[in-house]
């Protein structure tokens, strides 16, 4: 009653010889041999395209070099190129070079990180910005911001105290534009942060310009590295406390790429701590 | 029974066949997650905690604004395939702020001082188009070729890729054309990008695109930037190469624009691998150019970007033999594909000076100059990161930011070396305030001036009543605006047939080298017809003067090319002078412009030889006199 039961591993062993079979007949040289260098038109196409043909034509052409405006020759050396490219190519795999290759490895590394790359996230509610924005409120202060002009005595013309002096004796009802000397950079400053005025009238010089109140009289002089400046400040804006409700777009904006930021380390995080790393403990003492 | 078997065959059938794809399958960047075009920063209202105030308007002085006009990030379709991908429009604007950002090689980047303004300028073709794909945005996978652009992508094929679009870029197939619906979103982004990141009086960000068209691989790119805001660029869409390569159409469509209320301005850049064309004698079509040609471009284009990252464009050795300083950073091997070599014949329609010279015979001809233009520099970089100092220089493309080997990457993996790039330029604007209309106003009226990258500071006037002292008042500039015209102006014939006179007064880089000299370029037209040129050294630093022979001895140099440095023990921080032209002659239509010349410093990539510790060969120069370039000043008998 019993027919004899054909094991599953005869079926398996029999599938896979029919399919090897029927493959050798689609495919005679076989897809997967690692010895057969195949080269066809889309093959040469795809080399050309990516820079393959370089110098090989003589003259300059006008446009990309094609393969059937080639001459023979030409043909034959493209075709040789690409042969050995490949060849050593896959040699060099085999002999396992791209195993060790610094370059290589850094460069698989990179792909790595960019697959990693979380999606975007999406606005975390105010709660949470918030959060983020009294953690990070020193990021959000803006900078004072202070308008003035100044008369010039240049230090080069006297010394230090004779442009002192010099300052000292200009009366303000005077066409301030005309006195003083002339100045290497601004006159009037609109706007401007204190790291702008110190890069170009020194720290001392930004320090006690923004220590001065608005008035339209003339004040002074205050002394620079380049000599003595009258100073009359038109206006100081004073940045105030930084208020979450104007910088909630900034603050989202900074909050997502922290988060993405420290999702892909956690991400990368992760794969390094699949590793068991066994660290000699001669280097850590 | 038999039944029971099959599972066995399926999973050892599965198994062999998923091991061929393993093996045939290409292997690309796997996943393809992207966070570069999730538009969702922001940073508007960053400074709304304070009252704005409209700051002080002083006609008698302008203020002075440095930044870029050209520049380009992974929005950029030839950007993107390069490399760029991680410094999107966001991070550049972020970067120009003065803020840390990461560069796509993974080197952190940040400038040492932030730009007061900045327009992006993305290529118009394909724009945007690139983040997208990789995004799978449905609009773009509908589209057959974004389907087939978006194959290359995942399955890393560049070089497809490649082809495929420098084919695509300038057809008139409406099949290669972005679908319009995400030609207009991104448009949108672009715009309202600009916006966010826009702060009048501290930080101007200008909308912009780049127009690309090339014929046969000749250069004739143009920027287009608008004066308004992202609401108003948004009542039109960019123009591209695809509609035209003729830049006389791209003109008619910033005039269609301006019947739309939308005021714009086109910025050419690269004669220098335009191969003839950019200043050529005849238009696209070949006719001679006319009146209305001569009109159009200097209506729309009222400055040129004169040096940048693919070379200067001021002058060429081989036009200017006399000129000991004219053979600065340049490239004249081909036009920007290298598909077609350089001939002599083409070196006087592509340099700004000759241009210069050119325009004043078409205008004796026609009653109109069609090159009559100010200089701007930029830097045309595609790496999202504007740097133009020979000491933090960031490159073209990915494949030139810092790196040891980058000096012998080639641009764009098949163009020039990287070594031949120059770290260049900015552009300076005087204008009253930082906001986009008044430094767009400042480019209409050419109140503006290139340098290759030093934040060198330029004064420049021209008039009849300026007294050989006025340049040493404290208030010269506002003599000069009074009794004179500034940088960008005209000056018509006096009564008395007499000479225009000039106050230049030129200061370095705070941070920078020193000046070696001042230089004023003369170019007229003669009598019968025939251009001239020359070349005056109006101030020379360390008290030397001019020879018998019209030269003036070298200033010398500082620079150990060993360790990269240099000081400021030559030259001068501060040089200044009123001129009057000697040669004048009264018939003679002519133009003025300023050169400042800094001291030697070490080149860009002698900064690289000492950080990398590496060795270039000879053909790499070791040092750079960096330089200013002022719009010129015209005089009309």
């Amino acid at each position: 009653m019993t027919r004899r039961r054909i094991d599953p591993l005869w079926w398996f062993l029999g599938a896979g010889t029919a399919i090897f079979v029927l493959a050798a007949f689609i495919d005679p040289d076989g897809a997967d041999d690692a010895s057969v260098i195949r080269v066809d038109r889309p093959v040469l196409e795809a080399y050309l395209a990516s820079g393959g043909g370089n110098g090989l034509s003589e003259t300059l052409s006008s446009g990309p070099l094609k393969l059937d405006d080639m001459s023979a020759e030409t043909r034959e050396a493209l075709v040789a190129r690409y042969i050995e490219e490949e060849a050593l190519f896959r040699e060099a795999q085999s002999w396992g070079l791209d195993q060790d290759d610094p370059a290589i490895r850094r460069r698989l590394g990179q792909s790595m990180r960019f697959a990693l790359r979380p999606d975007a996230v999406t606005d975390p509610g105010d709660a949470e910005l918030r959060k983020y924005f009294e953690a990070n409120k020193a990021d959000y202060a803006e900078s004072d911001l202070v308008t003035f002009e100044h008369v010039f005595f240049d230090a080069a013309r006297g010394g230090a105290e004779n442009a002192a002096q010099r300052a000292s004796a200009f009366k303000p009802g005077n066409d301030w534009q005309a006195a003083g000397d002339r100045f290497a950079y601004q006159r009037t400053y609109v706007g401007v942060r204190a790291e702008q005025v110190s890069a170009q009238l020194g720290e001392g010089f930004a320090e006690q310009v923004f220590a001065l109140e608005p008035t339209p009289a003339w004040q002074g002089p205050i002394q620079s590295d380049l000599g003595a400046h009258l100073v009359r400040v038109v206006r100081h804006d004073k940045s105030g406390e930084p208020e979450f409700a104007d910088l909630r777009p900034v603050v989202l904006d900074d909050w997502l790429r922290e988060r993405q930021s420290s999702d892909l380390e956690k991400r990368v995080d992760a794969i390094v701590s699949s590793y068991d790393s066994q660290i000699d403990p001669a280097l850590t003492q | 029974m038999r039944a029971k078997a099959w599972p066995w065959l399926a999973i050892g059938t599965t198994a062999i066949v998923s091991s061929a794809f393993g093996f045939l399958a290409p292997q690309g960047e796997a996943a393809l997650t992207d966070s570069e075009s999730a538009a969702v920063a922001t940073t508007d209202g960053q400074a709304v905690n304070r009252p704005y105030s409209p700051p002080l308007r002083k006609p008698a002085e302008n203020n002075l604004y440095f930044g870029d006009l050209h520049l380009h990030t992974s929005y950029s379709p030839d950007a993107f395939l390069n490399g760029t991908r991680s410094v999107t429009p966001d991070e550049a604007y972020r970067f120009a702020m003065g803020q840390g950002v990461g560069a796509d090689n993974g080197v952190p980047a940040k400038l040492r001082r932030p730009l007061d303004f900045i327009a992006i300028t993305d290529h118009a073709e394909y724009l945007g188009v690139f983040p997208r794909l990789l995004n799978e945005d449905e609009e773009l996978t509908r589209w057959p070729l974004g389907l087939e652009w978006l194959g290359y992508l995942q399955r890393n094929e560049r070089a497809k890729i490649g082809v495929a679009f420098a084919d695509a870029i300038q057809s008139t197939d409406s099949a290669l054309r972005t679908p319009d619906a995400v030609n207009r979103s991104v448009w949108g982004e672009v715009a309202d990008n600009a916006d966010r990141y826009n702060r009048p009086g501290q930080f101007t960000a200008l909308v912009g695109y780049e127009w690309t068209s090339m014929i046969n691989g000749d250069n004739l790119h143009r920027v287009v930037l608008f004066r308004g805001d992202g609401t108003e660029a948004k009542k039109v869409l960019p123009y591209t190469a695809q509609d035209s390569t003729d830049p006389e159409d791209l003109w008619n469509a910033l005039e269609q624009y301006e019947k739309a209320g939308v005021r714009t301005l086109a910025i050419a850049h690269n004669g220098n691998v335009s191969n003839g064309r950019m200043f050529a004698p005849v238009t696209i079509s070949g006719q001679p150019l006319n009146a209305a040609y001569a009109r159009k471009r200097s209506r729309w284009e009222p400055v040129y970007e004169v040096t940048q990252v693919k070379g200067d464009g001021e002058a060429h050795p081989a036009l200017s033999p006399d000129d000991e300083f004219a053979d600065f950073e340049t490239w004249d091997q081909g036009n920007i594909t290298l598909s077609q070599p350089k001939t002599k014949d083409m070196l006087p329609y592509e340099y700004a000076r000759s241009a210069l010279k050119e325009g004043l015979r078409h205008e004796r001809k026609l009653g109109a100059n069609p090159f009559e233009f100010g200089m701007i520099g930029s830097t045309d970089q595609h790496t999202g990161l504007s740097t133009a100092n020979e000491d933090n220089f960031f490159g073209k493309f990915p494949e030139s930011e810092p790196s040891d080997h980058r000096w012998r990457e080639k641009m764009s993996a098949v163009l020039q070396q990287s070594w031949e790039l120059t770290a260049s330029g900015l552009a300076a604007v005087w204008a009253p305030e930082n906001t986009r209309e008044a430094i767009f106003d400042a480019l209409k009226r050419r109140e503006t001036y290139g340098t290759t990258g030093s934040r060198i500071r330029l004064r420049f006037f021209g008039g009849y009543g300026f007294a050989k002292g006025d340049i040493n008042r404290p208030d010269y500039a506002r003599v000069g605006y009074r009794h004179g015209v500034p940088m960008g102006g005209d000056l018509g014939r006096a009564t008395n047939d007499g000479a225009p006179s000039f106050m230049v007064h030129a200061v370095r880089d705070p941070d920078g080298p020193n000046l070696d000299r001042v230089q004023v370029v003369k170019g007229w037209l003669d009598a019968k017809g025939k251009t001239h040129e020359k070349v005056y050294d109006v101030a020379l630093s360390d008290g030397r003067k001019v020879g018998p022979d019209g030269k003036a001895p070298p200033v010398g140099s500082t620079v150990d090319v060993a360790k990269a440095t240099y000081d400021n023990s030559i030259g001068e921080p501060e040089l200044a002078a009123w001129w009057r032209d000697p040669d004048f002659d009264a018939g003679q239509p002519a133009f003025y412009y300023v050169r400042v010349i800094e001291i030697p410093r070490p080149r860009w990539t002698t900064y690289d030889m000492a950080y990398f510790g590496i060795e270039m060969p000879a053909e790499v120069p070791r040092t750079v006199q960096d330089r200013a370039y002022s719009s010129p000043i015209w005089y009309h008998p």
